[in-house]
């Protein structure tokens, strides 16, 4: 999830030159500096935000392959948030809709996977206090995911259902920095999957059995950070123009799962670009 | 902050990193590997070790041994073999399992162990039956081919079940055929296809919900991980015309996979009298899956049992055993249509039925 908190009072301060310089290096310690943050109240705007993505996709199920395919995969997100009333406000509400379309092919180039799906999720993420220009943001997501992958080749096991609806640990940074007079903003957010349930057939189950027999057999499993070890990630920069942003960034999803002995992962970097619109809440 | 809050807040943030931890640690990976000979003949076997439905079954039929097949054939395995000779090598390790369900498919051949019927008499004759019984008049409906022999008997041709059979197709050919005081359904040279239309051609042969089998699954990688046998049941078709008369099935060895199964269903209606050689067997549903270097296997993963949880895998015996005769063909005749022909005039006289 992203977010948009925008000091609600008197305008920032003029920009001091080099600020992107010094901001990217603490990217990486975004998660770990959420610890013994003070609270602080919640800004009051609401925005939302469309990106377009295409970039790499790496895919193993072994329900219909034991290797993994590699190929591209294409990305529509979009978000919105806006605060709340909770917790003396300090909770803002965020929602993501998350649609991939991936091509990938086996290691020899001579069999194909198709792979759609998407997932939807809702955040409520606690608020920190400020920090110079960085602010922070943690909370919980419930998301649900629905798509599948078909293998071209394959005869009585030609693909593979997708279905999970998990409640993710999320957290969020940004930080603002000036840039020729503008405030710039970077915003890195992460997606850990806690728990859950999720479809999936039996190592060697057939859908056949499944849906036309109706013969279950663990087919609803639980899912927990042991058998699902999976991040999303997503880091964009806004640039301001007019009224909106132009939104560019960088999304990885590090998606695992070992389910009835069926192996599972699709990873996917993917160079997102499009647009941001903040409004103020009423 | 309130006291509550922070350590709520701390907790949570550990919780957090030690997610992370253990997301970032945590790779689910794949068997990728190089695309070396051995690399594939290894993995040819790994599949079949963790993935094959009959082990268990087929250790107690013919002595199948999966561990000393390994240490027969790897021994046959250099990186300096063509793709050819590697192919032949595999070949020859599946033809092990003797299960024509089990392939191996290259851009240059079709590993395949069709000796389920090509050791046996094919029973069979096109040319007699297109000739001397379907003639040129026959209709066809989705796979079913079937027309009126002089002896007012019903004949039903279905060479493969790869065809979708919908219960309109089969009731507007039951429809044709129901002034017939008998059926004779055809399905010599049948080796399968879609199990639903096998399933769907059943469905009007029987009047009440019916055992037709049971099934199991791989569970594990392990030989014996299999489900607990789940029964299968057959629904009479709900609209349409079900057959009230007397049936005879022709079976020969290359009916296979769906067609078994259709044979297997058929059985349970005691309007229906199997009449041929025994069936080629094959109640694994195949998977694929493929190898390191692109090679495309087919092998059965799920079991289907008859409904007296009897491996059906060899194939299903007839009620009435027959072999093509050579007097028959001389005289451009169908042994076992004659046969079946014969068998239900006896029948009719000993019944007294009403033909229609």
């Amino acid at each position: 999830m992203t977010h948009t908190p925008h000091p609600s009072s008197s305008p920032p301060s003029p920009p001091p030159k080099g600020g992107l310089r010094r901001g990217l290096p603490f990217f990486l310690l975004l998660l770990i500096s959420t610890l013994s943050l003070p609270l602080h109240g919640q800004e009051s705007e609401r925005s939302h935000s469309l990106l377009f993505g295409f970039g790499t996709s790496n895919i193993l199920d072994t329900y219909l392959s034991p290797y993994s395919y590699k190929g591209i995969e294409a990305r529509i997100i979009y978000q919105t948030e806006r605060p709340t009333r909770l917790w003396d406000s300090h909770i803002s509400f965020h929602t993501q809709t998350d649609i991939n379309a991936d091509y990938v092919k086996n290691p020899a180039k001579n069999a194909k996977d198709y792979a759609v799906g998407i997932r939807f999720s809702a955040a409520w993420l606690y608020n920190f206090r400020d920090i110079h220009r960085w602010h922070f943001a943690a909370g919980l997501a419930a998301s649900a995911y629905a798509g599948g992958i078909y293998n071209d080749r394959n005869g009585n096991n030609p693909a593979q259902g997708k279905l999970d609806l998990l409640i993710d640990l999320t957290a969020q940074s940004t930080y603002r920095f000036p840039v020729k007079g503008k405030w710039w903003k970077a915003t890195y957010s992460l997606s850990i999957p806690f728990v859950g349930i999720a479809f999936s057939p039996m190592y060697g189950q057939s859908y056949y059995e499944i849906f036309s027999l109706k013969n279950y057999d663990h087919n609803v499993v639980f899912a927990t950070p042991l058998n699902t070890p999976s991040m999303r990630h997503l880091l964009t920069l806004d640039i301001p123009l007019g009224k909106s942003s132009l939104r560019i960034g960088c999304a990885a999803h590090l998606m695992q799962a070992r389910w009835n002995r069926i192996r599972y992962h699709a990873y996917s970097l993917d160079i997102m670009i499009g647009y941001t619109k903040h409004f103020i809440a009423l | 902050m309130k006291p509550y809050r922070s350590t709520l807040l701390h907790l949570c943030t550990l919780l957090c990193l030690a997610l992370l931890l253990q997301t970032t640690a945590s790779c689910i990976a794949g068997d990728d590997t190089q695309d070396t000979r051995q690399n594939n003949f290894e993995a040819l076997w790994k599949l079949i070790d963790e993935h094959y439905c009959f082990f268990d079954y087929k250790q107690q039929a013919i002595g199948l041994d999966w561990n000393a097949v390994h240490s027969k054939y790897a021994a046959q395995i250099s990186e300096e073999m063509t793709p050819q000779q590697l192919f032949e090598v595999m070949t020859h390790m599946l033809a092990e399992l003797r299960d024509g369900h089990v392939n191996l498919a290259t851009a240059f051949d079709y590993a395949r162990n069709w000796s389920y019927y090509e050791n046996h008499p094919q029973n069979y004759n096109d040319s007699i039956v297109q000739v001397t019984y379907l003639g040129t008049d026959y209709r066809i409906t989705s796979g079913l081919y079937y027309q009126i022999l002089p002896d007012n008997i019903g004949y039903i041709r279905i060479p493969t079940f790869s065809v979708a059979i919908g219960h309109g197709n089969v009731s507007t050919c039951l429809d044709e055929l129901s002034l017939c005081t008998a059926l004779i359904i055809d399905i010599r040279g049948n080796g399968g296809g879609q199990i639903t239309s096998a399933h769907t051609l059943a469905s009007h042969f029987i009047n009440h919900t019916t055992l037709i089998g049971y099934t199991s699954h791989k569970t594990g990688p392990g030989h014996s991980d299999l489900s607990t046998p789940r029964p299968q049941y057959l629904d009479p078709a709900a609209d349409g015309i079900r057959w009230q008369k007397p049936c005879i099935l022709l079976t020969n060895r290359q009916c296979y996979s769906a067609a078994n199964d259709f044979v297997q269903c058929m059985q349970t209606s005691p309007l229906v009298t199997t009449l041929g050689d025994t069936t080629g067997g094959g109640s694994g549903m195949p998977f694929t899956s493929e190898l390191p270097c692109g090679w495309s296997v087919r092998y059965s993963a799920v079991i289907h049992y008859d409904p007296r949880m009897q491996h059906t895998e060899f194939g299903i015996p007839p009620d009435i055993p027959c072999q093509m005769s050579g007097t028959h063909t001389a005289r451009q005749q169908d042994t076992y249509i004659e046969t079946a022909k014969e068998y239900l005039k006896t029948q009719h006289h000993h019944t007294g039925a009403s033909p229609l």
